[in-house]
């Protein structure tokens, strides 16, 4: 079956996805920080009994390999921290990966909603009537004026985070975008690189946007502000890719060619090489510069290229020589030929 | 300000470290804060998930002045009964240890919770209450009114009217103390509010 982030045929818009999450904790147990082994292990069984009839897998992360929580961490279904550290957790997952509730993490619960393209209300409802689900089975620790209590003070009230990736390929180049980043934090949204916080170190362009206060809004009001930012922006990157088409059609032509032509001949490429190329032919799809002779899903490329993903693929520990050629043979084996090669 | 580590650019994180009741102030700029060696902790001060968390030490800390730098943070030996996480360490990780830590410390974030999140108030979704639940919480209030339930009305009309006096006392009493930064009363004060609070709620 395709992951969410797999699926072929979706448009792909400067709107790449959208991801609903929801901090919960649960009344008769101290925040996972504070439990010792013993309580952890109950916590997580008492949940996980609770839960078994949701259709989901279930993995415990102690028992996976590091390369399977770092594929975990740049699918974006675990944080990093949470990817690095060893206590027990446990983690459902949904057979598409878009719906996850990892247990005894920061929180009790974290539950998570991804899908492709601007779909947060959607997450929401998927989230919402999950969140009603186990609700049903625990008594979540609330209080009237805090809402829902979490571990970090950053997520009580709703404990909603919601946060749209964006492909910014050309407006994140602009000279002023790190000051933008800057100005809408001071909005109570961040904007920050999906792999790297740094512009210049973000390669492939992807940018996450997701609010910062989760207290006293709404979870509606939350998810619509985020989408008004997520809209402005998209709107500013459409303008400047329609302007650039309109006046450096043949350079960007020119790019997007020669980016394909490393992707799908190279033998050797770094995560560096491979997010900057594959982003440059993503903008060229998206408006009609290079036309290829199936579809493709650049954004899942971009996934699958990521450190973890790569070893997975592999199936054993990779070494540096070896990413570079493992990713190589990925994206050649995984990018349609063009249909026009006049 | 300079950032304190490249004295280049402007120092626009203002963070402030509390080992030992030591208090030590650094300012810096965004480029050095990332890299800095500031531990496994504090990078995921940019690392999303605690951002803000993180800084509220920082918010908190400043509540310390020049002159009571060897002293610890005020109120920072005020324990959570239920978890044992000390307003000091709090303070320190940014992070809760239980739900009932929301109420232990919060006399003593006063408007920093409004200051991080830009308001105090949930008004988003509820939790449903679990039937039993339910129950068993009015099963209680019934029986405390079935104890009381044999005395005297007047008397009782008489012993609430003093209960609400004694708050109302209580409560300007912790005003005080909170000015006075007197952390530890303050949270006496707090306790003995919620109590006489729980117990008037138990005789409606």
């Amino acid at each position: 079956m395709n992951k969410w982030f797999e699926v072929i045929g979706k448009p792909q818009g400067i709107v790449v996805s959208s991801r609903v999450r929801l901090a919960r904790n649960i009344d008769g147990f101290a925040f996972p920080e504070k439990l010792n082994t013993g309580e952890r292990r109950k916590l997580i069984d008492t949940l996980r009994l609770g839960l078994s009839d949701l259709d989901m897998n279930y993995v415990e992360l102690g028992g996976l390999e590091t390369r399977e929580k770092k594929a975990l961490r740049e699918k974006r279904v675990i944080h990093s921290t949470i990817a690095s550290r060893d206590t027990e957790m446990g983690l459902f997952l949904s057979e598409d990966e878009s719906v996850s509730i990892l247990l005894a993490g920061d929180d009790h619960l974290k539950l998570q909603c991804q899908l492709p393209g601007s779909s947060l209300h959607k997450g929401w409802d998927i989230l919402n009537d999950l969140d009603e689900q186990i609700n049903e089975k625990f008594d979540y620790a609330f209080h009237e004026k805090y809402g829902y209590l979490t571990a970090f003070p950053t997520n009580m009230g709703t404990g909603l985070r919601a946060s749209v990736v964006l492909h910014l390929p050309l407006i994140s180049k602009e000279r002023n975008f790190k000051r933008l980043m800057e100005e809408i934090g001071r909005m109570g949204i961040s904007l920050k690189g999906v792999y790297r916080s740094d512009p210049s170190e973000n390669y492939g362009c992807l940018y996450s946007l997701s609010n910062q206060k989760t207290l006293g809004q709404s979870e509606k009001e939350i998810i619509e502000n985020v989408e008004r930012f997520a809209m402005q922006l998209a709107g500013q990157e459409r303008q400047a890719e329609n302007e650039m088409v309109r006046t450096r059609r043949a350079e960007l032509e020119d790019e997007a060619y020669k980016s394909y032509g490393v992707l799908k001949y190279a033998r050797r490429l770094s995560l560096k090489e491979a997010m900057m190329y594959l982003s440059t032919v993503r903008m060229g799809i998206a408006n009609g510069l290079i036309t290829l002779k199936k579809p493709v899903n650049i954004h899942s490329l971009m996934v699958h290229v990521q450190p973890g993903m790569t070893e997975q693929f592999a199936g054993r520990k990779l070494t540096e020589d070896d990413y570079c050629t493992v990713r190589a043979q990925f994206i050649r084996s995984e990018l349609p030929e063009l249909l026009r090669q006049d | 300000m300079l950032c304190e580590r490249c004295r280049q650019r402007e120092a626009n994180i203002r963070y402030t470290e509390i080992i030992n009741g030591e208090v030590t102030e650094h300012h810096l700029c965004m480029e050095c804060a990332r890299s800095g060696d500031f531990g496994h902790r504090y990078t995921a001060l940019f690392d999303g998930e605690s951002q803000l968390g993180k800084l509220l030490s920082g918010l908190l800390g400043f509540a310390v002045d020049a002159d009571s730098r060897e002293q610890s943070v005020p109120g920072s030996s005020i324990v959570c009964p239920v978890c044992h996480t000390s307003y000091a360490d709090f303070v320190k990780e940014s992070r809760f240890g239980c739900a009932d830590c929301y109420e232990v410390f919060a006399l003593l974030m006063g408007d920093h919770i409004r200051t991080l999140q830009g308001s105090d108030t949930h008004t988003g979704k509820r939790p449903m209450k679990s039937k039993g639940r339910v129950k068993a919480d009015i099963g209680k209030q019934m029986e405390k009114k079935a104890e009381n339930s044999g005395g005297n009305p007047a008397a009782e009309d008489h012993a609430a009217a003093e209960r609400t006096e004694k708050i109302m006392q209580l409560e300007l009493q912790l005003k005080e103390a909170l000015r006075e930064e007197e952390y530890e009363l303050a949270a006496k004060y707090r306790d003995e509010i919620r109590a006489l609070k729980t117990e008037e709620a138990a005789y409606e």
